[in-house]
């Protein structure tokens, strides 16, 4: 979209209006519009780096909404060291989709936090969790975790051994690829094959993440912060995928005491639709939700105020446009009106749509900083010929 | 024995229902206890396509198989002519219930998992014809439950509502069509709280 457009001449760097949220480095991720939802948030990571509180968050809302946008802006490391005041140790952003194959959901999530963790990070942390409290203090805390001595075995092997060919066996050990016969050799005789069993280890190596020492000072802890995206997926899971998967889920929140927020994401049509994510998730899983985020779709003012705020962050330094350039102020009101479903992708969208007409039709050509080329009658007429093609 | 409801079964319900099991018995056993089943030949050679351990065998399907004489003349009368061979087994299901009424004077359940020929005739069919009343594999496992309570728990009717809704979608792509994970979520939980509603309901008529 939008790919014809020479955004310098608009004096902008690059296109504001992306329709989906780009996987690139978080910080380069804006945030435009939507005080409330974003004061929400702070106020939630505000208190997660300022305590040792466990949280739970629910985000709902309809389909491009700003959930996912909202779990990439927040998983910028830099941008939440700033709302951190404590002498908290650190902060650790999990972001994972829900598996859309139900039969090794839980192998799937397991494995893409443990990618996302990075195996060699969770070998470092391991390691100086080990280092910090001895192995046998840490060998007991991780067998509370896990219920399982092998396991935390394998999790306190991970900060001890030093036989490199051993420590690639218990890399592939925590990777669900190891044989028996390796399993042998660095002397752990339980595989990782259950559901039940992946989430135990995953409780014990985000606990060595988090800190493992039992005094709950915020210096001596890491905070773990766990996006699951498209929770409304569970919805494709038969009864047997879904019972492990869920409780799954349940263990790890419970065998993790504090300093983790987990936040679930659930795209529904209507904020009234709430109580159906109750039956999703079962009542275990929703009693164990401490708050609820809802993004719900934007008035009038409020998309004029995101496209602007957009268009603001997006401005090249050098130029001096008033703020809805290149839209008149009366065209990206009837822009905004025209939408349908107020959603930031929506907006985003029909922006998109407009800005590509009018470089095609040569609006762009002469620009004239005093008079931004997008004017009602333009947006009208383009307004009457979407509204017909998308009733085709 | 009094007169058993008459449940005209399509093959894409006993394929959603296929992994459901009560008392350790695959639950189209409880369909065909609590009603007198038929099915065309056409379904009954669909099932056979798809048979497995947990489908019905053939020896449990052979006597429920409802022949219709020259079916495709009342299949052209009743729905119009169909080029195609798609649906077929929910259309000659149709001339079932329709002979079925004729002959017997006898409503029927029409037991169909299939939504796009429900949205395609099956569904204009029974607004014209009223003899009987359409229902998907969720409406079953509800009247199941209402009827087998006492086998057939909450929890495992439970579980009987989301196997069943998972596999009515597992066509579906809920990448590319959201919409269309929120209505099945707004359906599953419409069944869920109707089925709380029927266990309370029933709780107070126990005593």
């Amino acid at each position: 979209m939008a790919k014809s457009i020479e955004w310098r001449s608009v004096g902008l760097r690059l296109n504001p209006f992306p329709e989906l949220t780009p996987q690139t480095d978080p910080g380069q991720i804006v945030w435009a519009g939507m005080p409330k939802i974003k004061t929400q948030f702070e106020d939630v990571f505000y208190e997660a780096l300022n305590s040792r509180k466990k949280q739970v968050v629910l985000n709902y809302g309809p389909y491009g909404g700003g959930k996912t946008h909202a779990a990439m802006y927040f998983s910028d490391t830099a941008r939440l060291q700033k709302l951190m005041s404590s002498d908290l140790r650190g902060v650790h952003s999990i972001y994972i989709t829900t598996p859309k194959e139900g039969s090794t959901a839980d192998t799937a999530l397991y494995l893409d936090i443990i990618d996302s963790l990075g195996i060699s990070k969770i070998i470092e942390k391991t390691r100086a969790e080990v280092n910090a409290i001895g192995e046998k203090p840490a060998s007991e805390a991780l067998r509370r975790i896990t219920k399982s001595e092998e396991f935390s075995k394998a999790v306190v092997l991970l900060g001890t051994e030093t036989d490199a060919d051993k420590l690639e066996v218990l890399k592939r050990y925590i990777q669900l690829d190891s044989t028996k016969t390796e399993r042998r050799r660095i002397g752990i005789n339980r595989e990782i094959s259950t559901t039940q069993d992946k989430f135990k280890v995953l409780g014990a190596i985000l606990s060595c993440f988090i800190g493992l020492k039992k005094e709950q000072r915020l210096r001596d802890h890491d905070r773990v912060i766990l996006w699951i995206d498209e929770m409304e997926d569970l919805i494709y899971f038969t009864a047997k995928q879904y019972r492990p998967f869920t409780q799954g889920i349940r263990d790890l929140l419970d065998s993790v005491s504090s300093f983790i927020t987990i936040f679930m994401n659930v795209t529904l049509a209507s904020p009234e639709a709430v109580e159906n994510i109750k039956v999703l998730f079962g009542t275990a899983l929703w009693e164990r939700i401490s708050q609820h985020i809802y993004f719900d779709e934007l008035s009038a003012a409020e998309g004029i105020r995101y496209i602007k705020d957009l268009l603001k962050q997006y401005r090249r330094s050098s130029s001096n446009f008033a703020d809805s350039y290149p839209f008149q102020e009366k065209g990206l009101e009837l822009l905004v009106q025209s939408v349908e479903k107020r959603t930031p992708r929506e907006i985003n969208r029909r922006c998109n749509m407009v800005l590509e007409r009018a470089a095609q039709d040569g609006l762009f050509t002469h620009i004239d900083g005093e008079k931004p080329p997008i004017d009602s009658h333009y947006v009208k007429g383009m307004a009457k010929e979407i509204g017909e093609s998308e009733s085709e | 024995m009094a007169i058993r409801p008459l449940c005209i079964v399509d093959t894409s319900a006993l394929m959603n229902l296929r992994e459901i099991e009560c008392n350790n018995e695959p639950i189209y056993r409880l369909l065909w206890k609590e009603f007198e089943v038929r099915f065309s030949s056409d379904v009954n050679g669909e099932i056979a396509r798809h048979r497995t351990q947990v489908m019905p065998q053939a020896e449990e399907c052979i006597n429920k198989v409802h022949y219709v004489k020259r079916i495709d003349i009342l299949e052209e009368r009743l729905i119009g002519l169909s080029s195609s061979s798609r649906h077929i087994g929910e259309r000659h299901n149709l001339c079932v219930a329709f002979d079925l009424f004729e002959k017997q004077l006898r409503h029927s359940v029409f037991l169909t998992d299939d939504v796009a020929a429900r949205r395609g005739f099956i569904d204009e069919f029974f607004r014209i014809f009223n003899i009987g009343r359409v229902w998907s594999s969720l409406d079953l496992i509800l009247y199941l439950f209402l009827r087998q309570h006492r086998v057939f728990s909450l929890s495992a009717a439970e579980n009987a509502l989301r196997d069943v809704n998972a596999h009515i979608t597992r066509n579906q792509n809920p990448q590319t069509r959201p919409e269309k994970t929120a209505e099945r979520l707004a359906i599953f939980a419409d069944y869920t709280k109707r089925m709380h509603k029927l266990n309370e309901v029933l709780a107070k008529l126990r005593g």
